[in-house]
């Protein structure tokens, strides 16, 4: 009776980690679509309110929970729009998922390959629209917070951003700063809240003569428990 | 329900898991040429893995080796991967475990897209050089085996839908059987990483690719359906 | 053995077969459609009056009608003539699925990132690149689990030469470019459509997409594809 009950233990443990799998996949597909439709309050909803959380896009990183406010206010126009949502579309449709749930099931980690789509308008006529195929990857460390998964270090990749109508191997130099409609000098002045607190620790541009990147995110593997060399 | 059947049960979704991941595995592994870990995804020691390509069958071990360190290409040859990019998206997957875990089979919608560098292969891009992007939108076939405990690749079949240029739309594009197979000395000699020069094992059995006038094929994969072991089939790519 | 353990185990097990089982019903959707299998395709529905499809061209409601959506207004397999040059493909990405706590149904919502190929109104063939989103309901029915609502949303469908911000099906009248498509006699739907949201330079995102599937107790509400 004693080794059923163990076995039963075991079991339930077991199941709990498929839930776990299901809920975190769940999530990152959440934060797909409430991004693609500029709802800042709920995806803020999906982050851990903790001191080391952080968002790091394609256009910089924001540290904190105050900095993922920062980053998916309403009012940041990096995140929503600069000239109205009018026309605006940011779609980031999540694939090729790898989830792995930590053994004792307080942490999980995640990649994703991501094939979107930018739409944004060039001034504030609206007369103006370019249109983008933006291709990342996501590399994401999940907390358990109070019996809820939530995105603890969310990291976007660039992989490309390319006008409709050119190959993204004739892209220019990726320019975070540009992203960020600023300058390199002007990055950290303070002008505006709504710049990140770092310029991304990674950039991509396309080289015939160069490798693509490993690593960018780490594919997850299993592990027993979360140590820092699996932070995004 | 008993416990030996709870146990079944939970066994099968997790089987799904790791196929799901498996399979994300590879898109991160092939994207950056990682053919050693794509390798690793197979069964080991298992001389009934199989990797069929839109142009070619590869059996065993020695194949499926063939088809990705020698017919494709990886990162510790780093001259050969420059500037290559295979991007393969899993999306839509279709899974079966066996009644009796043993084996299990899916089927996957994958868009992606490919990038070469246009020089001929065996030569070294310059920063002069400029590369081709194609959009490949593909689909996969899978077979899977469960080996102490784990669960592997078995079989894999790569079917396509179309390969066009990125400025080039599908319907206006011929559709091109994927036959790169070396044939002559001269096409030979760009694969010296092996006797077999990439060569598959014999030709893959049946090719579709959209073109203008054409019908989309049913069963091209058949979907996985529900089974109790795979004795009795041969897997997808046979 | 612990019967408030097997109690939990029994709960747990039934949402997670439940998440399989409709991850495997918007797969094999995802990859029947394109191939014309309407038979097929009937068979992921529930058998039920209440059973609905809202496609970008009007709704088919209850399952009599869907299967003349799939098997009339679509072409059989057979319809060879109806089916050349034709080939619909959405891949499933970003799936949010959420069981009902009373384990009876479940909902999703979905992105799907596609192509579409075939006769239009202006060329004997085109290609476009197909963007849209997906919501669903489903039941248990006879222990299987079913479609029981599905709703097609539009996000853009651009010719491939031409950006989705930019061509013809981005006015703000995008529903006559569907309407070309809206099948007539037997395959008509039985009602226009409940949201005619496309892409186009004026248009808000948010005002188009399904409210993405959030945990519930149970299935209080008409769904989705109302």
């Amino acid at each position: 009776m004693e080794e059923q009950e163990k076995r039963l233990e075991d079991l339930l443990l077991r199941l709990e980690r498929v839930e776990d799998y299901n809920a975190i996949s769940s999530l990152m597909s959440a934060f797909s679509q409430y991004y693609a439709a500029f709802d800042g309050a709920r995806i803020i909803s999906l982050f851990a309110d903790r001191p080391d959380t952080k968002a790091e896009m394609t256009w910089g990183l924001y540290k904190g929970m105050n900095g993922v406010k920062r980053c998916f206010s309403f009012q940041n126009p990096l995140f929503t729009d600069r000239y109205g949502q009018e026309g605006e579309l940011h779609l980031r449709p999540l694939g090729t998922p790898v989830i792995i749930v930590a053994e004792d099931r307080q942490t999980a980690c995640g990649a994703w390959i991501c094939t979107g789509t930018d739409t944004q308008k060039q001034d504030s006529t609206g007369d103006a629209i370019d249109a983008y195929w933006t291709w990342n990857h996501y590399g994401v460390n999940f907390v358990r917070q109070e019996d809820d998964w939530k995105i603890w270090r969310l990291h976007e990749y660039n992989v490309c951003k390319s006008p409709f109508d050119r190959q993204w191997t004739q892209e220019p130099p990726y320019d975070p700063y540009k992203l960020c409609g600023t300058t390199q000098a002007n990055y950290f002045a303070g002008e505006s809240p709504q710049l990140p607190d770092e310029p991304p620790s990674s950039t991509f541009r396309y080289s015939v003569v160069e490798l693509f990147p490993m690593n960018r995110p780490r594919v997850p593997v299993p592990y027993k428990t979360f140590d820092l060399s699996m932070a995004y | 329900m008993d416990l030996e059947q709870l146990e079944a049960q939970v066994s099968r979704l997790e089987a799904e898991i790791e196929i799901k991941n498996s399979m994300g595995y590879y898109s991160f592994h092939h994207v950056a040429n990682m053919q050693r870990e794509t390798i690793a995804l197979f069964a080991p020691e298992n001389e009934g893995v199989r990797s069929t390509m839109m142009w070619g069958a590869y059996n065993g071990q020695e194949g499926v080796y063939e088809n990705f360190m020698v017919r494709h290409m990886d990162y510790h040859e780093p001259n050969r991967c420059l500037g290559v990019i295979l991007y393969h998206v899993m999306t839509s997957g279709v899974i079966e475990v066996a009644g009796d875990g043993q084996t299990a089979r899916a089927t996957w919608l994958s868009p992606g897209m490919s990038i070469w560098p246009d020089v001929n292969r065996g030569v070294v891009p310059t920063d002069k050089d400029v590369a081709t992007v194609d959009w490949a939108n593909i689909k996969y076939g899978m077979d899977y085996v469960k080996q102490d405990g784990v669960w592997y690749w078995y079989h894999q079949r790569v079917y396509s839908i179309f390969g066009a240029p990125y400025n080039e739309c599908w319907v206006d594009c011929p559709a091109v059987k994927h036959d790169w197979q070396p044939s002559s000395p001269e096409e030979m000699a760009l694969y010296p990483q092996s006797p077999r020069h990439g060569v598959a094992d014999r030709e893959a059995d049946g090719w579709w690719g959209y073109a203008p006038g054409c019908i989309y094929p049913d069963d091209y994969p058949p979907l996985p359906v529900p089974y109790e072991n795979f004795e009795k089939d041969v897997g997808y790519g046979y | 053995m612990n019967t408030a353990v097997l109690e939990e185990m029994r709960e747990k097990l039934c949402r997670a077969q439940c998440v399989s089982a409709v991850n495997k019903l918007i797969g094999k959707f995802c990859q029947l459609y394109p191939m014309s299998k309407g038979d097929a395709l009937l068979e992921l529905f529930a058998v039920r009056q209440d059973s609905r499809v809202e496609m970008l061209w009007g709704i088919y409601d209850g399952y009599d009608s869907i299967c003349r959506c799939f098997t009339i207004a679509h072409p059989k397999p057979e319809e060879i003539e109806r089916r050349e040059n034709e080939m619909h493909v959405s891949n499933a990405m970003s799936v949010v699925i959420v069981p009902a706590d009373d384990g009876l149904t479940a909902r999703a919502t979905w992105q799907s990132y596609g192509h579409s190929s075939g006769k239009t109104e202006k060329r004997a063939l085109d290609g476009y690149w197909s963007l849209r989103n997906y919501g669903a309901d489903f039941i248990l029915e006879n222990g299987q689990w079913k479609f029981w609502h599905l709703h097609v949303y539009d996000i853009f469908l651009c010719d491939f030469y031409t950006s989705w911000t930019e061509g013809a099906e981005q006015r703000p009248d995008s529903q006559v470019f569907f309407n070309y498509f809206r099948p007539t006699g037997e395959g008509a739907p039985d009602r226009e459509p409940t949201v005619t949201w496309h892409y186009n330079k004026n248009a808000v995102y948010s005002q188009g997409c399904p409210a993405v599937s959030t945990p519930y107790k149970t299935f209080a509400n008409i769904g989705y594809g109302y």
